[in-house]
C-alpha cells in the first residue's frame, strides 16, 4: 500500500525587511574557456595561413584540402546538413548557457539580518537533513530522499505501526525540518509511505 | 563588467553566430526557401541545394579589390586577440593580497590573515565542523568566499545568523571593511542516526 501526501510550501516571505536574496549566477567559466580556446584554435591557423599566402608563399596542403572539400560538397550533401544541424544545436546550447543562471545544485538561503552575505545550501545537504529527519520518525526503517529545486520527494519504508499515522508524523516532522533548512524558497515536501521491504 | 556578464555576452554572440550559420546552411541544403515559401530577399546567399558550400569563384570573388585583404587580416586578428584575451580572463582571480584599512591611512592587513581569523572563529561556532575562508578579488574590492561544513542535523539558518553576528561582524569592524561581501556555501553532513528500538 502506498499513501502519499504533499505539504505545500509556505507563501514567499513578505517583501518587507529588505531585498530578497538573489539566486547566485554561475560565471560560466568552463564554457567560456572552452569556447575561447576553440575559437583561438580555429582563427589562429587561418590568420597564420592568410598572412603566409599574402607574403607570397604557396598555400599549405591542409588549406588546399579544406578549400577543395568546401568546393566539392554541395549544400544538400548529408555531411553539410549534419554539420549545419550540429551547428544549430551547439549555438542554441551556448545561448541557453548564456541566459540561464546555472548552479542548479545550490539552493539560495535567506540570510536575513546578515548584510552583504549571499549564502547557499547544496541540494545534497538538504537531502541529508531531510533523510535524517525521516529516519527519526518512529517505525520508519528506511527512506529515499530526492531534493529538487522546488520539490523534495521522500519515500519512506515503515516497519511497524499504521501507515496513515506514520505519514502524518512524517509530514509534520518534514515540514518543520524544511523550515530549518533556512532557504528562501523551502521545497514542497512530497511524502510516500510503503510497507517495509 | 563582471566576468559573468562578459562570459555570458560572448557566449551569446558565439551561440548566435553558430546558430545563424547553421540555419543559413540548413535553409540552403534542405531547400526550405522553396518548400516553405519563405520569400527570402533577392540577395540571399546559399539558396540552391546543388551549389557548393564555398566554390573557388565565391572564395576569390573579392580578392582583386583593395579592401579585401585588410578586412580579412584585420578581422582574423581581432578574432584571435579577442579569443586570447577571453581565455586569459578565465584564469583564477587569486587571493586579494594586502587590504588597506580605510580608517587608518597607510595601514594594511593581509587578506590571508583576515581570512584565517574569520575561519578560526567560524570553526568554533556550535555545529560547525570545518570552515574554509578565502579572500578573493583585489585590494580595492575584496570579497570573502567561505565554505562551512556543519555536523549532522545542524540547522543552517541559525549558524548563518551566528556567523553574521559574530565572526563576520568582528572581521568587518576590525578591518574597517564594513561592506565586505561574503559568499557562503553551506554543507551539512549526513551522519548516522541514533535509532529508537
Amino acid at each position: 500500500m502506498t499513501t502519499a501526501a504533499t505539504a505545500p510550501a509556505p507563501a514567499a516571505e513578505a517583501a518587507a525587511g529588505g531585498a530578497r536574496p538573489r539566486r547566485p549566477w554561475s560565471s560560466r567559466r568552463n564554457a567560456a574557456a572552452a569556447t575561447a580556446l576553440l575559437s583561438l584554435c580555429l582563427a589562429g591557423p587561418v590568420l597564420y595561413e592568410e598572412v603566409y599566402i599574402r607574403t607570397g608563399h604557396r598555400a599549405h596542403g591542409w588549406r588546399i584540402r579544406i578549400t577543395d572539400t568546401l568546393a566539392d560538397h554541395t549544400l544538400n550533401s548529408p555531411w553539410v546538413i549534419a554539420a549545419a544541424a550540429v551547428g544549430c544545436v551547439l549555438g542554441l546550447w551556448l545561448l541557453v548557457l548564456a541566459s540561464t543562471p546555472g548552479l542548479r545544485r545550490l539552493l539560495t538561503m535567506s540570510a536575513s539580518g546578515t548584510r552583504g552575505v549571499g549564502a547557499v545550501l547544496d541540494r545534497r545537504s538538504a537531502a541529508a537533513m531531510l533523510h535524517r529527519a525521516t529516519l527519526e520518525v518512529p517505525g520508519v526503517s528506511g527512506a529515499r530522499v530526492r531534493v529538487g529545486r522546488r520539490r523534495a520527494s521522500i519515500r519512506a519504508w515503515v516497519r511497524f505501526g499504521a501507515h496513515e499515522e506514520a505519514r502524518e508524523a512524517l509530514v509534520t516532522v518534514l515540514s518543520a525540518e524544511r523550515e530549518r533548512l533556512g532557504l528562501v524558497r523551502p521545497p514542497t515536501v512530497n511524502v510516500k509511505v510503503r510497507g517495509a521491504r | 563588467m563582471t566576468r559573468s556578464a562578459l562570459n555570458r555576452t560572448l557566449l551569446a554572440v558565439a551561440g548566435a553566430v553558430l546558430l545563424g550559420g547553421g540555419v543559413l546552411l540548413l535553409i540552403g541544403g534542405l531547400d526550405l526557401d522553396r518548400r516553405l515559401h519563405l520569400h527570402l530577399p533577392a540577395g540571399w546567399p546559399l539558396t540552391d541545394p546543388h551549389q557548393s558550400v564555398l566554390s573557388a569563384t565565391a572564395r576569390t570573388r573579392w580578392t582583386g579589390t583593395s579592401w579585401w585583404w585588410p578586412v580579412v587580416l584585420g578581422g582574423l586578428t581581432v578574432c584571435v586577440l579577442l579569443a586570447l584575451w577571453w581565455l586569459l580572463a578565465q584564469l583564477g582571480r587569486g587571493a586579494a593580497g594586502d587590504l588597506p584599512i580605510p580608517d587608518l591611512t597607510g595601514t594594511r592587513v593581509r587578506g590571508e590573515a583576515l581570512a584565517r581569523a574569520v575561519a578560526t572563529e567560524a570553526g568554533q561556532l556550535p555545529g560547525v565542523i570545518r570552515a574554509r575562508v578565502r579572500m578573493l578579488g583585489n585590494a580595492r574590492r575584496p570579497r570573502a568566499r567561505m565554505v562551512l561544513t556543519l555536523g549532522p542535523g545542524t540547522a543552517p539558518g541559525p549558524v548563518l545568523a551566528a556567523l553574521g553576528a559574530g565572526p563576520l561582524a568582528r572581521a568587518r569592524a576590525s578591518s574597517g571593511l564594513a561592506d565586505l561581501p561574503v559568499d557562503a556555501r553551506i554543507q551539512v553532513e549526513g551522519g548516522r542516526v541514533s535509532r529508537v528500538r
